[in-house]
C-alpha cells in the first residue's frame, strides 16, 4: 500500500527523487497502477481551467475598493493600539515614583537644613555650647581664694579692675565702703519684736490683725 | 544565478508576490494590486468552489462571498492570514468553510424537501445521460463535462482532495493541512478517486481513456 502511495506521489512531482519510480515500476502490479492512475490523471489535467463571471469580479473589486476607501491610510495604520498601553504599567510607574520620591527627598531635605528651622545643632552650635560647658566647669572646680589673700591683694593693688573705671561704678564701690562700718548686724542675737523697730514718719510696720 | 539589485526589483515589479501585493492593497490601498491577487488565483479558487458545489450560480456567490470574507479580515486585521502564511491556501480555507456551510444548508432544505430518497437510487442512476450533458451550459467540450459529472459523483472526501490537488493546484501535504487529515489519508483518497473515476469513464462509451493516455 505503501508502494503505491509512492506511485501516486511521483505521479504528481511530489517524491523525493526519481530513482526510486524506476525501482518501483519494475513491479507488474506497480506498473498498471501506474498507468491507470496516469491515464485519469491526463484527463483531469486537461481540464479546461473555470473562471467565475466578470459581473462577479466587479463587484468584489467594487467591494475592496469601497472597504479601501472607508478605511484611509492614515486611520489604518492608527488602527495599531499605541505601544504604551502594551507596556506593563511598573515601566511608567516605577520612574514616576523614583522621580516623585527625589522631589520629596530633596524638599525635606532643604526645609530641615536651613537654620530658622533646624532641629538638630549644627557642628558650630555644638563647638560653642561645648566650650561654654567647659569654661563653666572649670570656674566651678577653680578653688576659691581665702579673704585674707583677697584683702592683702586688695591692700596692694586697686580693687576695681582695670577695666571697670567708670564713674557709677567708683560711686558704688566708695558707698559699699562708707556702709561697711554701719553694718553691725549680729546674725546670732535673739529675735524682738517687729513693733519694737523704729518707724519714723513713715508708718511702718503693722500687725496684720490691727485696723487702720 | 545572482541578480543585481536593480534587477531584482524590476522582476519583483512586474511579478509581485502575494505578500507584496496584500501589503500594497492593505497599507497602500491599491485596488490594482487587489485585482492582481484576484485574477492571478480565480481559476483555483473557482474552480475548487464549482466542483464543490456543483452549480456555476452558486459557485460564483460563493467566489464572491469568500472575497469579501478575505477583505474584511485583511482590513480588520492581517494576523489571520499572517499566521496561514501562503495567501491561497488561507483563501481556499475561507472557500472551504464558505462551501461546506453552503452545503450544510443545502441538506438540511433537501431533508426537508425531497420527495425520493437519494439513497434509494443507485450511483449509475445519478451518471448524467446525453439529455443533461447537452443541457449544461459551460465553455468545454461535451467530454469534458461528462469528466466534470463524473468528478460531481465522487464521495465527498475523495472529491474534495481531488478538486484541492487539480483545480487548486495543493501539494498533498498542504491538502492534508487543509482538510485536517494526515498526508497519507489524503494520499489514499486521491488513489481511491482516481480509480473511481477510471471506472465510470470506462464503464461509459463517451470517452475512450486510451485515446487520451499520455
Amino acid at each position: 500500500m505503501e508502494e503505491k502511495r509512492n506511485i501516486l506521489l511521483h505521479l504528481y512531482g511530489e517524491a523525493d527523487s526519481a530513482s526510486d519510480l524506476r525501482s518501483l515500476l519494475k513491479d507488474k502490479e506497480l506498473q498498471r497502477e501506474h498507468q491507470a492512475l496516469s491515464e485519469v490523471k491526463f484527463r483531469l489535467d486537461h481540464l479546461d481551467p473555470s473562471r467565475p463571471d466578470s459581473n462577479t469580479l466587479d463587484r468584489i473589486m467594487a467591494h475592496a475598493g469601497k472597504a479601501a476607501a472607508s478605511t484611509a491610510v492614515g486611520d489604518r495604520r492608527g488602527d495599531r493600539p499605541p505601544l504604551w498601553r502594551t507596556r506593563p504599567i511598573r515601566r511608567v510607574l516605577i520612574p514616576a515614583m523614583s522621580i516623585a520620591a527625589a522631589i520629596v527627598i530633596a524638599v525635606g531635605f532643604g526645609y530641615f537644613s536651613s537654620p530658622t528651622t533646624s532641629v538638630n545643632p549644627t557642628n558650630e552650635q555644638i563647638t560653642a555650647e561645648n566650650r561654654a560647658a567647659e569654661v563653666e566647669s572649670l570656674l566651678r572646680a577653680r578653688p576659691v581664694a581665702p579673704d585674707h589673700t583677697i584683702q592683702s591683694a586688695a591692700g596692694t593693688i586697686d580693687p576695681l579692675l582695670v577695666w571697670d573705671y567708670a564713674q557709677s561704678l567708683r560711686e558704688l564701690s566708695r558707698r559699699i565702703e562708707t556702709m561697711r562700718p554701719l553694718d553691725d548686724l549680729d546674725w546670732g542675737a535673739r529675735s524682738i519684736p517687729l513693733e519694737t523697730l523704729p518707724g519714723g514718719t513713715i508708718p511702718g510696720i503693722l500687725q496684720a490683725s490691727s485696723q487702720r | 544565478m545572482a541578480f543585481p539589485q536593480g534587477v531584482k526589483d524590476r522582476i519583483s515589479i512586474a511579478n509581485p508576490s502575494d505578500e507584496e501585493l496584500v501589503s500594497a492593497y492593505v497599507d497602500q490601498g491599491d485596488e490594482r494590486a487587489f485585482r492582481m491577487l484576484v485574477e492571478r488565483h480565480q481559476e483555483r479558487v473557482f474552480g475548487f468552489l464549482l466542483g464543490m458545489v456543483r452549480d456555476r450560480t452558486v459557485a460564483n456567490d460563493l467566489f464572491q462571498e469568500t472575497y469579501i470574507r478575505v477583505i474584511s479580515a485583511l482590513q480588520r486585521q492581517r494576523a489571520s492570514y499572517a499566521q496561514q502564511g501562503r495567501f491561497l491556501g488561507w483563501v481556499l480555507r475561507i472557500a472551504r468553510n464558505a462551501a461546506l456551510d453552503h452545503l450544510r444548508t443545502r441538506k438540511r432544505w433537501q431533508d426537508v424537501s425531497a420527495t425520493v430518497d437519494e439513497s434509494e437510487t443507485s450511483f449509475w442512476d445519478r451518471l448524467p445521460d446525453n439529455e443533461l450533458s447537452s443541457d449544461v451550459v459551460l465553455h468545454n467540450s461535451e467530454q469534458e463535462s461528462f469528466l466534470r459529472e463524473c468528478i460531481n459523483d465522487l464521495p465527498p472526501e475523495q472529491r474534495e482532495v481531488l478538486l484541492l490537488r487539480h483545480e487548486a493546484e495543493l501539494t498533498f501535504r498542504e491538502i492534508a493541512e487543509l482538510t485536517d487529515c494526515s498526508i497519507n489519508t489524503a494520499l489514499g483518497r486521491m488513489r481511491y478517486a482516481l480509480h473511481n473515476l477510471r471506472h465510470i469513464i470506462a464503464s461509459s462509451d463517451k470517452v475512450e481513456l486510451s485515446e487520451f493516455g499520455p
